[in-house]
């Protein structure tokens, strides 16, 4: 650790004879001051930068922008954005499926997890139940979009169809994925399966942390059922574990409902009933090839997604304080 | 003027008479031959005597099933039991230049060949049949020897089938395999990076002398045939390939003696043991093999030998690749003085299916003694090598002892199916009478039984309990059967048997529950089925021979755990450092190196590269590096390496197995290069199917050459199509009148459904192409878009093929998604319309279905001139040239010598030689599909078809246009639109994307609609 120090102070060293006699402005100071702590940083910063800030930098460029990704892009200001907002309806259906889709599936599988990873703590064998419901998120979208396409086949043999056809429900086989009444309910029943299980995770640990004399001073002061216990007790204290799982939702549900929706029921998927705003950049990015356009689509993604977490955010944070 | 003209209708005369003169006289002289008891051609004999597959059984339930010959166990069943008996000592030779009778053209008869003198008949596939007239002397069972020579064909083995009498004696006589033989041309070469290169192959043709036996390996011994005391007639029937033939014996059966015959004999005459002595042999160099496919391959192991280190060494032999019956490889070894020797092999077999393998060993062309004519190598737990001696497979027991004279020997190991024939023929008579058991229950209740209905199964069908009975228990005997043959271990194969025998047990038990379990019967068919594969694949490795003295400890072969700990750290440390995008030798890049990407598996690459070394590079000076990458990669609407690499400008310069939509999309933004500029493009256009070139033409440019090409077919169960009566379709209106017909039994009429799809092949592309429409756009005269780039969808040819095709769904209610190829496998689904990927799982994975389907080309409309418009597409993939390559010249160079005849026809032999049936090659190139080893009948169904190829345009925006028309389906199938409205809709959205599009580009938009493209 001494050496590290005086390997900076070296470094000071060698620069300070020159600039002695400018006065320090104030990036100088600070670099004086915490110069190797920014070392310590900088591994991490060059990361951070090269693979988040210049990237997201680059997008939002780009969103100004014709690129055919091919040719070298050409700067047309605004029109990307005004085309996106004024005169592309699909855009306007894509929203209003992803805020569908996240408005639900996220709170579902929110209170789903929690309530999941409740009961199974008073169980004893936790591992085992962890492992069965964490498995789900561990597989990739296009592992498990196989099973469940077999599942909600059009075919008279598709689990789903066979099963209600066998049940009386049902007189023909229904077309799950092809049909626009059916593929954004299929998708979210699909997120809600995948999803569960890493909130699922979280939350369990977060149960374990409780401490348990809060349980016993609770008992002390009246309370007499195990749901006033969660309410009371457990929930608030698990609060990190909470806003932890609410921002991986909002993440998760703007972005992963796109890779179900996308090998589940195509891209693009019949009649736009299971686009999300992601499969809509992917069209024009992949099979239009047209950048720009697809970027400002990033951007306005990222403003949403971004906002949403903000606002839960705020939501959970002004309640307790 | 006038006078030209009178010419040429005096010539036009003449030549008529002159054909005509030429006809008479080989009428007439045909009846002459006739007469005078010369062999009879029967080409003019009415085709009523049309091949008979079979007689009809009508069961009681109405039921009708189409029941071939008795099979062979059967036919020797009943020899038993009417007593018949081995003839001694007569033998009968058949005169085999004087045929009595043929079919098709004469063959000719030859009086030597490589070798040998006599009458040889030269019998070419175009001679469907000869027969021969025999005067048998005395009663009894006989063998059929025949001398034969695999003569230059298509290389792939040799079938016909036998009749005797104008009767097939048994089932088995419909398949007839004569092999070829093959030899590596030389030891195999290594390649700049160090890997070794496997050596080509060569057909070595050499006379044989064979007893016929069956050709699926199913049954140990030659056929007996029983023929009684007088003229017998001999009919040969051709099925693929040509032959010659120098004899064909009737001779008395005989079997090789029993191992302790063989033992008291080598007492008998004082056999000694060889001196110490301990022969090594690589299995990888055989002398002899019958199949280019089995050959010498790559493993990695620690002690096999020659070590690979880390590098790709061939050393080893077989593989999966050598599993089918009649694959035999022979080797050559020399001991150096006469006595009793033992024999052995480092082997590898513990496959999933973790059933024995079965070879028939034989020792200078013979087999020793009877224990080989079938010996089992048992799977190993632990899944390693092992040193297995012959005669102590199982661990115990003594070797056995060879007798060997000083100097050179042969050992030949045929695959067989050995005791797994017993199980295959017992589940191939339980799937059978399963799949009738399901149709007859079908008749009752309808594909799609209503619960909650009793159906009073037991009374209708009174056979159906006592069949089921009859049915489990015969699975429960083979269950025994193949545990006991498996040393007592049970192979997956038995769990699978008890479990099908026990939900038929519980299905006797309560009959009427079937109709509810329908479709678990059908499952439990097909996984018999897919036993039925397994069971006779017997698949095997070779590392060395061994040839020793009895005494000597030959060991066992096996690597230790650190051995193989450390070897597998060294291979993973050295993929560090190799490259395996490259194939091959890599070069260093120059003036004279061009690069080529493919986007298909590694073999594939392989054979590519060894093509472009052996034949490309030597007569253009032009160095090829090849680099491999996942199939699919390649194509538009993806996040693929294409786009990255003219994004970043690291561009190869040629580019294969590209999809249909990349070229047009990349040429817009000049990605790939315009080849109509070189000057013999046009020429080379000529090998395709012009309608093929349509993908790849955008405003005056073609980008692309087609390589695959693939189509839409029609497929049919011939045997339930003879049940019930029917004759494939023609046209789509009598497919229309056929439609309730099926529906009425049950059954459906299969269509390629829109959206997404599993499985690869025509429906990989649902995003580019919506394979159902095309036909009827195009039959009824619709084009997709105006020769200015607007939709044509909105003109009445159009509205009429989409209401024909939305009909299909909405009138006739045919399924609208479903698994074809397992439907027709169970003949739910007896006929339908699919692409190139169903006819390889047709001709590969089906095997119970052999010779009860057909493919034909599509059904079409008829035209008012009488022909019926079969007009369909079917993408392929492509070969581009990209634009930023400074060496387009070279590159063009390849691209035409690749997708040339010569090399596509060698390609997809190669191909279908080394990894099978599966990799058949779909070329686009049309001159190169009649060369290669598919079967005539479905070349000449897929050239018909081609005929009528025309695949659909792909321009700017022009994704929208599937996009929309799926978007047209799903509002009129499924949500009840008008046809009009929908496609009406379709149309104004297509529209305006190709118009922004068009705009984005600055093409001219000019919106005044004409008829059709093409004007």
């Amino acid at each position: 650790m001494a050496e590290v120090k005086s390997s900076g102070t070296g470094a000071e060293a060698t620069t300070q004879p020159r600039e002695s006699a400018v006065p320090k402005t104030g990036l100088q100071r600070l670099l004086a001051q915490y110069g190797v702590s920014y070392a310590f940083l900088l591994p991490y910063m060059i990361f951070f930068f090269a693979f988040l800030i210049i990237p997201v930098g680059v997008a939002i460029w780009l969103s100004f922008t014709y690129f055919n990704m091919l040719e070298p892009p050409r700067v047309i200001g605004w029109s990307n954005y005004r085309l996106l907002f004024l005169e592309d309806d699909i855009f306007v259906l894509s929203i209003r499926n992803t805020l569908f889709f996240a408005f639900i599936t996220g709170p579902v599988s929110l209170t789903a997890s929690f309530l999941l990873a409740w009961f199974i703590n008073q169980i004893r064998v936790r591992t085992i139940y962890a492992l069965a419901f964490y498995a789900p998120s561990l597989t990739s979208a296009i592992a498990m979009a196989v099973v469940w396409r077999i599942v909600f086949s059009g075919d008279r043999y598709g689990y789903m169809n066979y099963f209600l056809m066998r049940m009386g429900i049902i007189q023909e086989p229904f077309l799950w994925l092809i049909d626009q009444r059916t593929m954004l309910p299929v998708i979210m029943f699909v997120m809600l399966w995948m999803s569960m299980g890493n909130n699922f995770l979280v939350f369990l640990a977060g149960l374990q942390t409780v401490n348990t004399e809060l349980y016993e001073a609770g008992k002390v002061d009246g309370i007499a059922h195990p749901l006033q216990e969660m309410w009371y007790i457990t929930l608030p204290s698990m609060k990190p574990q909470v806003l932890f799982g609410v921002i991986n939702a909002v993440v998760l549900m703007f972005s992963a409902g796109f890779e179900i929706s996308l090998s589940l029921a195509g891209l693009p998927s019949p009649l736009y009933a299971a686009h999300m705003i992601l499969s809509h950049l992917y069209d024009y990015a992949f099979i239009r090839f047209e950048m720009g356009y697809a970027a400002a689509i990033a951007v306005i993604l990222f403003i949403i997604t971004f906002g949403v977490g903000q606002g839960a955010l705020r939501l959970l944070a002004t309640k307790d304080e | 003027m006038r006078s030209l003209k009178s010419w040429t209708v005096w010539t036009n005369l003449s030549l008529a008479v002159m054909l005509l003169t030429i006809s008479i006289p080989t009428a007439a002289s045909a009846a002459v031959y006739a007469q005078a008891s010369q062999p009879k051609n029967d080409a003019e004999e009415e085709e009523g005597e049309k091949e008979k597959e079979g007689t009809f059984i009508t069961h009681a339930t109405g039921v009708i099933e189409v029941k071939l010959e008795p099979n062979y166990a059967e036919t020797l069943e009943s020899y038993a039991k009417q007593g018949y008996e081995w003839v001694q000592d007569v033998e009968v030779p058949v005169d085999i230049k004087n045929f009595t009778r043929f079919r098709g053209r004469e063959p000719e008869v030859l009086s030597e060949l490589d070798g040998r003198t006599g009458d040889i008949l030269n019998w070419q596939e175009e001679t469907e049949w000869l027969e021969w007239r025999v005067t048998v002397p005395k009663t009894g069972l006989y063998n059929l020897e025949l001398e034969y020579y695999p003569l230059a064909g298509k290389r792939a083995s040799i079938q016909r089938r036998i009749q005797i009498d104008g009767e097939y004696p048994f089932q088995e006589a419909r398949r007839l395999v004569f092999v070829r033989f093959w030899k590596d041309k030389g030891l195999p070469t290594t390649d700049n990076q160090g890997n070794d290169r496997r050596p080509g192959q060569r057909e070595d043709p050499r006379w044989e002398t064979v007893r016929i036996i069956d050709g699926d390996g199913m049954y140990p011994w030659p056929f007996d045939f029983y023929l009684t005391e007088g003229e017998h007639v001999i009919r040969l029937i051709t099925v693929r390939e040509p032959i010659a033939i120098r004899s064909l014996k009737l001779i008395p059966p005989a079997r090789p003696p029993t191992y302790a015959e063989v033992q008291s004999m080598y007492a008998e005459k004082g056999y000694k043991n060889a001196g110490e002595t301990l022969i090594r042999h690589q299995a990888e160099l055989p002398v002899e093999r019958t199949e280019a496919t089995i050959r010498m391959e790559y493993t990695s192991g620690p002690m096999v030998d020659p070590y690979s280190a880390g590098y790709v060494r061939l050393n080893a032999y077989g593989s999966y690749r050598w599993r089918r019956a009649l694959q035999a490889a022979t080797w050559e070894f020399e001991v150096p003085e006469d006595g009793l020797y033992k024999i052995a092999w480092r082997r590898w077999q513990a496959y999933a299916s973790f059933l024995p393998s079965a070879r028939r060993i034989l020792i200078d062309g013979k087999v020793p003694f009877q224990e080989l004519n079938s010996f089992l190598f048992t799977p190993d737990n632990d899944r390693d090598w092992r040193i297995v001696t012959f005669g102590e497979e199982a661990g115990e027991g003594e070797p056995y002892l060879f007798y060997l004279t000083k100097g050179k020997h042969t050992l030949t190991m045929e695959v067989t199916v050995g005791p797994s024939a017993e199980t295959i023929r017992a589940i191939n008579k339980v799937v059978t009478d399963l799949s009738i058991m399901v149709r007859e229950i079908t008749m009752i209740t309808g594909v799609n039984p209503d619960p909650y209905m009793e159906f009073d199964l037991t009374s209708r069908i009174p056979t159906l309990v006592p069949r089921l009975v009859t049915n489990y228990e015969l699975l429960r005997e083979q269950v025994d059967h193949m545990t006991m043959v498996n040393n007592g271990v049970k192979p997956n194969v038995a769990n699978v048997l008890g479990e099908v025998a026990f939900q038929l047990e519980d299905m006797a038990r309560d009959p009427e529950s079937m109709s509810r379990r329908l479709s678990d019967l059908s499952a439990s068919q097909g996984r018999l089925s897919q036993w039925l594969l397994y069971l006779r694949e017997h698949p095997l490795w070779l590392d060395y021979l061994l040839v020793s003295n009895p005494e000597m400890d030959l060991g066992v072969g096996k690597a230790s755990i650190f051995r193989k700990a450390w070897a597998g750290f060294m291979n993973f440390l050295s993929s560090f450092v190799r490259n395996y995008y490259g194939v091959g030798s890599i070069y260093g890049d120059d003036d004279n190196t061009i690069t080529v990407w493919v986007a298909r598996g590694r073999e594939w690459g392989m054979i590519m590269k060894d093509m472009t070394e052996d034949d490309f590079t030597p007569a253009t000076g032009i160095a090829v590096n090849l680099q491999v990458f996942p199939p699919a990669q390649l194509s538009a609407g993806s996040v693929n390496v294409l786009l990255l690499s003219v994004a970043s400008g690291v561009t190869p310069d040629v580019a294969t197995g590209v999809l249909p939509d990349v070229p047009v999309e990349f040429a817009i933004r000049n990605g790939v290069a315009n080849m109509n500029k070189f000057l013999d493009y046009q020429e080379v256009t000529t090998r395709f199917r012009p309608g093929a070139l349509l993908p790849f033409r955008w405003e005056g440019g073609d980008y692309a050459i087609p390589e695959t090409q693939d189509f839409l077919m029609m497929f049919y169960r011939t045997d339930i199509f003879t049940e019930l009566g029917l004759t494939p379709p023609d046209t789509w209106q009598d497919l229309y009148n056929m439609i309730w017909l099926l529906q009425q039994r049950g059954m459906d009429f299969f269509f390629p459904p829109v959206g997404v799809s599993a499985g690869g092949g025509i429906y990989g592309l649902a995003e580019s192409l919506v394979p159902g429409f095309l036909p009827f756009l195009y039959q009824n005269g619709g084009d997709f878009y105006t020769d200015r780039g607007l939709s044509a969808l909105d003109s009445p040819e159009a509205l009429a093929g989409f209401r024909e095709w939305t009909e299909l769904y909405t009138n006739y209610k045919i399924t609208q998604q479903a698994d074809f190829y397992n439907r027709m496998r169970t003949g739910e689904m007896p006929i339908g319309v699919s692409g190139f990927f169903t006819y390889i799982l047709l001709s590969v994975a089906a095997p119970e279905l052999e010779g009860r389907w057909e493919m034909l080309p599509l059904p079409g409309k008829r035209r008012p001139d009488g022909q019926v418009d079969r007009t369909s597409g079917g993408y392929g993939q492509a070969v581009v040239i990209m634009d930023n390559s400074d060496k387009q010249d070279l590159a063009w160079e390849w691209s035409k010598w690749w997708t040339s005849t010569r090399a596509q026809a060698r390609f997809g032999e190669e191909l279908e030689a080394l990894i099978g049936t599966e990799a058949r090659w779909n070329t686009a190139n049309v001159k190169a599909l009649n060369q290669l080893p598919f079967p005539q009948k479905d070349i000449e169904a897929i050239q018909e078809q081609w005929r009528w190829f025309k695949e659909q345009p792909v321009t700017l925006g022009g994704y929208f246009t599937p996009r929309h028309i799926i978007n047209a389906w799903n509002r009129v199938v499924l949500q009840g639109w008008n046809a009009r409205e929908a496609l009406e809709e379709a149309v104004k959205q297509i529209d305006r994307e190709l118009i922004r599009k068009r705009e984005e580009f600055g093409l001219p938009v000019d919106l005044t609609k004409t008829k059709g493209g093409l004007e």
